[in-house]
């Protein structure tokens, strides 16, 4: 994620600091692991409020695969646990169709997008995207900017104001996923 | 549906990069080497996935590759997966730190279970691919590890249930007998096993052509790996990922370089 910013020439600093939350003017969240952890480390770390704070203050915020999971009011990989409540939903186990579909969802699946913003740059109304997760954010059809197929529909990006949540990688998305992080990091 | 994938490995030991046949090594050359053998900036556009292995048969650990890993994944946007003598969950970190998004384990499935879970705790499954080498022996499919040296005496489709009963997220099937032969790879496993997994398969060990991805994923993989350092020179990713997509293989399209974004 830091080459990825690097690469498209924007400042980064990677952090799990308060004070430096406090100060930043975009705020990216990615993660891997389980729900659970990722919200106790959070907590641990003291970084709830922090980042709470910022998404009041109407910095963009791009959560990331499990960091785009955790804005939800609700996890449950490992016990239910409250998550950031940033954006309204849930993270469920994805449910295939097909007891053929393998889990987790991994490789470049096809997004198709609902709504321009993040995508702007990307040629069509849809594009390959690099995923890999096993969870799925459920939530209202207003929140939702792009879906894809796994046996079923799933959510694949979410956007609540200043609020911008991702499951697939951009970051390992090759250029289609460089364009989305341009996008972002042009953002006011 | 997700994609087919297609996947670079890259096997280190002490800073050179091998080949491989039939698990017996041979250097090629060091990065400068692999740099101005392969162009870089074409492959990293043209395959999903890189896979940077250390296969040192002697006892390493993985500090000896972070740098080839650092080096390698500058401006490559793809997941990285990368094992070898990796047996803690601090060799794990290291390497997570190095860029790495994913460790290949192998041994330690069979001498050391509990560290995978601890991975698998800590990372989560999709972090963990599991390596399973097998040759034939016996009249079935034997699973070998420390470098093709023990047999497990476990089969392939038991060897299976036991990794993914642990955790692992993905499934690599490297056949020792086609490895490094270029002969293709051992279809009839990969569809049986295939067939078998809930968790996606890499088909490894035999790729020496362009239609030797396209059968392997037809077989039933979910991705093919290549280690074969010559047959895929100079941008002969590029050419092989054209041939899949104008077979019919479903990968994902994006542009084939970045030098315009900087």
């Amino acid at each position: 994620m830091e080459a990825a910013l690097q690469f498209l020439g924007s400042p980064v600093l990677v952090s799990s600091k308060a004070e430096d939350i406090s100060i930043a003017t975009k705020l990216l969240i990615p993660g891997v692991g389980s729900f659970k952890r990722a919200m106790s480390n959070l907590h641990e770390l003291k970084l709830v409020d922090p980042i709470l704070e910022a998404a009041g203050r109407g910095v963009p915020i791009l959560g990331i695969c499990l960091g785009m999971q955790l804005l939800a009011e609700l996890g449950t990989e490992g016990g239910e646990t409250a998550g950031l409540s940033l954006i309204p939903g849930k993270v469920v186990r994805l449910e295939p169709s097909s007891t053929k579909a393998k889990i987790p969802h991994v490789g470049f699946n096809l997004v198709s997008f609902r709504a321009p913003e993040p995508f702007v740059g990307l040629e069509s109304s849809s594009a390959d995207f690099y995923f890999v997760h096993s969870f799925q954010f459920v939530t209202d059809e207003r929140f939702i900017l792009g879906t894809a197929d796994y046996f079923g529909e799933f959510v694949a990006a979410v956007r609540k104001e200043n609020i911008w949540g991702m499951q697939f990688h951009p970051e390992k998305s090759q250029s289609n996923g460089l364009q989305v992080l341009r996008n972002f990091v042009a953002l006011n | 549906m997700a994609k087919s994938r297609i996947i670079f490995t890259l096997l280190v030991n002490e800073n050179k990069y091998m080949l491989s046949r039939n698990f017996n090594l041979q250097s090629v050359g060091n990065l400068d080497w692999l740099k101005k053998m392969y162009d870089f900036n074409a492959i990293s556009c043209s395959i999903d996935e890189l896979m940077v292995l250390n296969v040192s048969r002697n006892p390493s650990d993985p500090s000896k590759i972070t740098q080839n890993i650092v080096e390698l994944t500058k401006n490559c946007f793809m997941p990285i997966s990368v094992g070898g003598w990796v047996r803690t969950i601090a060799d794990v970190k290291l390497l997570m730190r190095s860029g790495a998004d994913k460790i290949v384990l192998s041994t330690p499935f069979f001498r050391d279970p509990k560290f995978v879970s601890e991975v698998v705790e800590s990372y989560g499954s999709q972090c963990v691919v599991a390596c399973l080498d097998y040759q034939r022996k016996s009249g079935e499919s034997r699973v070998f590890i420390e470098h093709g040296t023990q047999d497990t005496g476990m089969r392939l489709d038991e060897a299976l249930d036991l990794v993914i009963s642990l955790g692992a997220g993905e499934v690599i099937l490297n056949s020792i007998a086609q490895d490094g032969t270029g002969q293709g790879l051992d279809l009839p496993t990969i569809a049986e096993i295939s067939e078998r997994s809930q968790i996606p398969v890499i088909a490894s060990g035999g790729v020496g052509k362009f239609d030797h991805f396209v059968s392997g994923i037809r077989a039933g993989a979910s991705a093919v790996s290549t280690a074969n350092l010559f047959n895929f020179m100079a941008d002969g990713l590029t050419a092989v990922r054209m041939n899949a997509i104008q077979s019919g293989i479903d990968l994902a399209k994006w542009e084939f370089t970045t030098s315009t974004w900087s």
